[in-house]
C-alpha cells in the first residue's frame, strides 16, 4: 500500500499556514483602513450625527463602567429560551416531516406560508395574546426562528441517500437503528445549519420585540438615540453585531467538528 | 426550499405490484392520501378556530367566519388598497436600491480575491446582524419619513443580494473560464459570456430572498419607525381590540407576503428555465 | 423447512412488475419474467445482461430488499422475505456511510448483528487487512479513491461472514486498471474460502474471469438465454485472459448480447 494521500485529521501544512498569515495581514490592513476612514468621517460629521471610532470605543467603556451593557446579557438570556424552544420543537417536527409523507403533506402548506409570510405582522396580535413580558418576547423569538430549524431538518432527512437506507436494510438493520445510524447522522449537518440560521433570526426577533415594547436592550437603544449618545449607541450596535458573528462562527465550528464528513450544504433560508 | 433532492424515491411513486387483498374504497383511500389529509387538516384547523373564537370568554381570538367576512369586506371595499400600496411602494424602492447596490458590491467582492478575504467576514457579520437595531437612529440619519423607511428596507435586503451574488461569482466553474480563455475571451467578454450567465441563478436567488426581506422590512418600518400604511391598519385595529379586523389584516398581510414570494419564485423559474434544477 | 438437497440459492418462477408513473400515465413495466435458477453451494456465478434488463432487481430480490410480484427465492431452503443472515451485499455505488470512518463502516453489519464491540473491532480489522486497507482505518469515505471505496464495501460485506455474497456491478464505476486489480483480488479472496457468489456485471470479460458459470440475460423483461460453464483453472491470472478459449467465449457471449445491446440503446 502506498502512503496515505492526505491525513485524516492532520495539521495545516506549512504552505497553507503562510497564506493563512498573509490573509490576516491583508485583513488587518483593510480593516485598519476602514477604521481610519470611520474615524475621519465621524469627526467630520460631528457627535450630533455620528461617532468616530475612538468616540465609539469611549462609549463602549462608558457602557461597561456604568453597567448598562449587562442589559444585553438579560436580553440574550431571554432570547435563548425562545431559541431553545425553537430547537426542541423544530427538530422533531422537521424529522417527522422529512420521514413521513403524510405528515409532510399536512404540515407543508402551513410551514411554507409561515416561512415566507411576514411574521412581523403578527406582533400586534401576539401582544394582545401574551402581554409585553417574558412570554411575548419568547414567542416572537420562537416564531422567528423555528421554521428555519424545521425546514433545514426536513431538507436533511429528505436529502439522505435512499441507497444508504437500503444498504442498512441489507445488513438487517431494524427500523430504530436505521433512524439512529442513518437518518440522524445524515441529518445532523442540516440540523446544525438550521440552528445557525435560526440564531440570526432569533437575534432579529429579540431586537424587534424589545424595540416594540421598549424594554431592556430595545429601551437602551431608544434611550441612547434620544439623548444623542451616539458613541454609546454605536458601541452597543457593534457589540450586538460582533456577538452575532461570533455565535454564528461558533456554530460553523460545531458543524465542522460534529460533521467533519459533510461538505457544503444547500440550506433553505437566509 | 432546498430542492436538491427532487428525485427522492417516493416521488417516483414506483413499487412492485403485489397481488393482495383489495385496497380500501375509493373515497376512503383518497381521504387518507396526501391531498385528502391536507384538506382534512385545513378543515379541522378552521373548525377549531371557529369553536375557540366563538367561546364567550375568549376575546383575543375572533371566530373564523367573522375574520373571513372582515377580510372579504376590506378587500372588496378597497379599504385595504391604499395601505397596501403604501407599504409596497416602500418595499419596492428599498428592494431596487438593494438590488443595484447588492449586485455591484457582490460582483466586486466576488471577483477580487483581496476583497473576498478582507470583506467577507464583515459582510457575513452584517448579514446576520439584526438591522432593526438601527431604527432608533434612522430618524437622526435620514429622517422620520419615507426615505428613512426605504433606507431600513434597503439595509434589510441588501446583504442577501451581496452574499448570494458574490457566492455565485466565485463559484464560476474554472474549467469554463479556461475554455473561454482558450477561445480568446478577454476581460469584458469573459464577464459577459461566462461569469454573468453562470452567476445569474445565484443572483436571482439573492433577489428572491431580498423580495421577502424587503416586505418584512417595510412592515417593520410601518410598525416601528413611523406608524403608517399596513402597520397603522394593524395597530389601530389592535389598539381598539377590534380582533376580527386585526386578524383579517394579519392574514391579509401574510398572504400578501406569500403571494409576492411565490411571484418572485415564478419569475426566477421562468428566467432560469434553461437551467437544470440544481440550484435551490 | 430446511431441505438438505437445496442449493445455496434457489429462484423459482420469479417475476416482478413495476407500476410506474411516467408523467400522468401509470405504466406497468415487467422487469423480470419467470426466472428459474439454482446455484450450488460454493459456486461463483456471474450474470451478464444489457442495461435495464433487471439484473439489479434480481439481486435485490435475492437480498430480501424487494418483494417479487410472483415466485420466490430460497437461500439454503428458507424462503427470503427480508434480508437474511446468509447473504450480504456489495453495491455498484459503494454506499459507504459518509459519517463513518473506514473501520466503522466495516463494523456496520456486525453492529447490526449485535456482535460485542471488542470482537467486532477485531473482525473489522481482519477484513480491512484482507482488502489491504489497514492504514486507512480512520479515513472518511470521501477521502478514499474509488477503488478503495469499493474495497471497503467488499470488506463490510465479508465482515458479517455470510455464506452468500451478492455483488451488483461492484467494479462498474472504476477505471480499467483498478478494475483488473480488484478482480484479481476478489478471485484470490474467493479461492481462500469459496463462498457462494452471485456477481452481476455487464462486463463480459469480468464475468468470465471471475465465475465458474456465466448466465446471460435478455433485455427486458429479463430472462436467462444461456447458461455457460467456465472451465478455466484457478488461480486465474492475466494468462487466463490471454487464452484462445477465453477470447472465443467472450466473442460468443458478445454475439448473444449484441441484439439486445443494440435494442437497449433505444430504451
Ligand atoms: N423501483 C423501481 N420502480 C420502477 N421501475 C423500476 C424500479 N427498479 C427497477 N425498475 C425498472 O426495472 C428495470 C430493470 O432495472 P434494473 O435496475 O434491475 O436493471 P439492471 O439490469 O440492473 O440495469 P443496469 O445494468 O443499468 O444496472 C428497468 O427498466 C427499471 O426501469
Ligand atoms: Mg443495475
Amino acid at each position: 500500500m502506498s502512503a496515505p494521500p492526505f491525513p485524516a485529521r492532520g495539521r495545516i501544512a506549512a504552505g497553507t499556514r503562510k497564506t493563512l498569515s498573509r490573509k490576516w495581514v491583508q485583513r488587518l490592513l483593510v480593516w485598519g483602513a476602514i477604521i481610519i476612514a470611520w474615524e475621519i468621517f465621524g469627526r467630520r460629521v460631528g457627535p450630533f450625527f455620528f461617532a468616530s471610532f475612538t468616540q465609539t470605543m469611549g462609549g463602549l467603556r462608558e457602557l461597561v463602567v456604568s453597567g448598562d451593557i449587562w442589559v444585553l446579557g438579560e436580553s440574550i438570556q431571554q432570547m435563548l429560551s425562545g431559541y431553545l424552544l425553537a430547537a426542541v420543537v423544530g427538530i422533531p417536527v422537521g424529522l417527522l416531516m422529512g420521514a413521513s409523507r403524510k405528515f409532510r403533506h399536512v404540515l407543508e402548506p402551513y410551514v411554507n406560508l409561515m416561512f415566507v409570510a411576514s411574521m412581523e405582522a403578527l406582533l400586534p396580535f401576539l401582544i394582545i395574546l401574551f402581554g409585553v413580558g417574558f412570554q411575548f418576547r419568547t414567542m416572537v423569538v420562537f416564531l422567528f426562528s423555528v421554521l428555519y430549524v424545521v425546514l433545514n431538518t426536513q431538507a436533511g432527512v429528505r436529502n439522505i441517500d435512499s441507497q444508504l437506507i437500503e444498504t442498512a436494510r441489507s445488513f438487517r438493520a431494524p427500523a430504530w437503528r436505521i433512524f439512529k445510524d442513518v437518518m440522524l447522522p445524515g441529518t445532523l449537518p442540516y440540523i446544525l445549519a438550521g440552528l445557525r440560521l435560526a440564531l440570526g433570526m432569533a437575534l432579529q426577533g429579540m431586537i424587534i420585540a424589545e424595540l416594540w415594547v421598549q424594554t431592556q436592550t430595545g429601551a437602551l437603544l431608544f434611550g441612547l438615540a434620544e439623548f444623542r449618545a451616539l458613541d454609546r449607541f454605536l458601541a452597543l450596535v457593534l457589540v450586538i453585531m460582533i456577538l452575532g458573528a461570533l455565535a454564528t462562527e461558533a456554530l460553523f465550528w460545531v458543524q465542522r467538528k460534529a460533521a467533519p464528513w459533510a461538505r457544503d450544504l444547500a440550506t433553505p433560508g437566509r | 426550499m432546498a430542492g436538491k433532492s427532487e428525485l427522492a424515491v417516493e416521488e417516483i411513486d414506483a413499487r412492485p405490484v403485489r397481488q393482495r387483498a383489495s385496497a380500501p374504497g375509493w373515497l376512503g383511500g383518497w381521504l387518507l392520501s396526501g391531498w385528502g389529509l391536507r384538506l382534512l387538516s385545513v378543515v379541522a384547523l378552521l373548525a377549531a378556530w371557529q369553536w375557540y373564537g366563538s367561546r364567550p370568554e375568549v376575546f383575543a381570538v375572533a371566530p373564523f367566519t367573522d375574520v373571513f367576512r372582515e377580510l372579504l369586506e376590506m378587500v372588496l371595499s378597497g379599504r385595504i388598497l391604499e395601505p397596501t400600496i403604501g407599504t409596497l411602494a416602500i418595499a419596492t424602492q428599498g428592494f431596487l436600491w438593494a438590488a443595484v447596490v447588492g449586485i455591484v458590491v457582490g460582483f466586486v467582492t466576488g471577483l477580487s480575491k483581496l476583497a473576498r478575504t478582507t470583506l467577507d467576514p464583515l459582510i457575513n457579520a452584517l448579514y446576520t446582524a439584526p438591522v432593526s437595531m438601527l431604527i432608533p437612529v434612522i430618524g437622526i440619519w435620514i429622517g422620520l419619513n419615507v426615505r428613512g423607511k426605504v433606507f431600513l428596507v434597503f439595509l434589510t435586503a441588501v446583504f442577501a443580494v451581496i452574499a448570494n451574488t458574490s457566492a455565485g461569482v466565485r463559484e464560476v466553474d474554472p474549467n469554463l473560464v479556461e475554455t473561454a480563455r482558450s477561445f480568446g475571451a478577454r476581460r469584458w467578454s469573459l464577464y459577459r459570456n461566462v461569469i454573468l450567465p453562470w452567476s445569474a441563478p445565484f443572483i436571482l436567488i439573492g433577489l428572491r430572498l431580498a423580495v421577502g426581506r424587503a416586505i418584512r422590512g417595510a412592515i417593520v418600518a410601518d410598525i416601528l419607525l413611523i406608524t403608517d400604511n399596513l402597520g397603522r391598519f394593524l395597530l389601530e385595529a389592535g389598539s381598539t381590540f377590534n380582533m376580527s379586523v386585526l386578524l383579517a389584516g394579519i392574514v391579509f398581510t401574510m398572504l400578501l407576503g406569500y403571494a409576492l414570494m411565490e411571484l418572485a419564485k415564478k419569475v426566477e423559474q421562468s428566467l432560469m428555465s434553461w437551467k437544470p434544477s440544481q440550484y435551490e | 423447512m430446511h431441505r438438505t438437497d437445496a442449493g445455496a440459492v434457489e429462484i423459482s418462477n420469479l417475476s416482478i412488475v413495476f407500476s410506474q408513473r411516467i408523467g400522468k400515465v401509470q405504466q406497468r413495466v415487467a422487469a423480470l419474467e419467470n426466472i428459474n435458477l439454482t446455484i450450488a453451494d460454493g459456486a461463483f456465478v456471474s450474470i451478464v445482461g444489457p442495461s435495464g434488463c433487471g439484473k439489479s432487481t434480481l439481486l435485490r430480490i435475492t437480498g430480501g430488499l424487494v418483494a417479487p410480484s410472483d415466485g420466490e427465492v430460497r437461500l439454503y431452503g428458507t424462503q427470503v422475505l427480508s434480508p437474511r443472515v446468509e447473504s450480504a451485499m456489495v453495491f455498484q455505488h459503494h454506499n459507504l456511510f459518509p459519517w463513518r470512518t473506514t473501520l466503522r463502516n466495516v463494523e456496520f453489519g456486525l453492529e447490526m448483528a449485535n456482535v460485542p464491540s471488542a470482537e467486532r473491532r477485531e473482525r473489522a480489522k481482519h477484513y480491512l487487512d484482507l482488502v489491504g486497507l489497514t492504514s486507512f482505518a480512520d479515513y472518511y469515505p470521501h477521502q478514499l479513491s474509488g477503488g478503495m471505496q469499493q474495497r471497503v464495501g467488499l470488506a463490510r460485506a465479508l465482515a458479517v461472514e455470510p455464506k452468500i455474497l451478492l455483488m451488483d456491478e461492484p467494479f462498474g464505476a472504476l477505471d480499467a486498471q483498478t478494475r483488473f486489480l480488484l478482480q484479481e483480488e476478489l478471485s484470490r479472496i474467493w479461492v481462500q474460502d469459496r463462498k457462494t457468489v452471485l456477481f452481476i456485471t455487464h462486463d463480459i470479460e469480468e464475468a468470465l474471469f471471475l465465475a465458474d458459470r456465466v448466465l446471460v440475460m435478455s433485455s427486458r423483461p429479463g430472462r436467462f438465454i444461456e447458461d455457460i460453464n467456465v472451465p478455466f483453472d484457478r488461480p486465474r491470472s492475466d494468462h487466463t485472459r490471454g487464452l484462445a478459449q477465453f477470447g472465443e467465449m467472450k466473442e460468443h457471449i458478445w454475439q448473444l448480447l449484441k441484439p439486445s445491446a443494440a435494442g437497449s440503446e433505444l430504451i
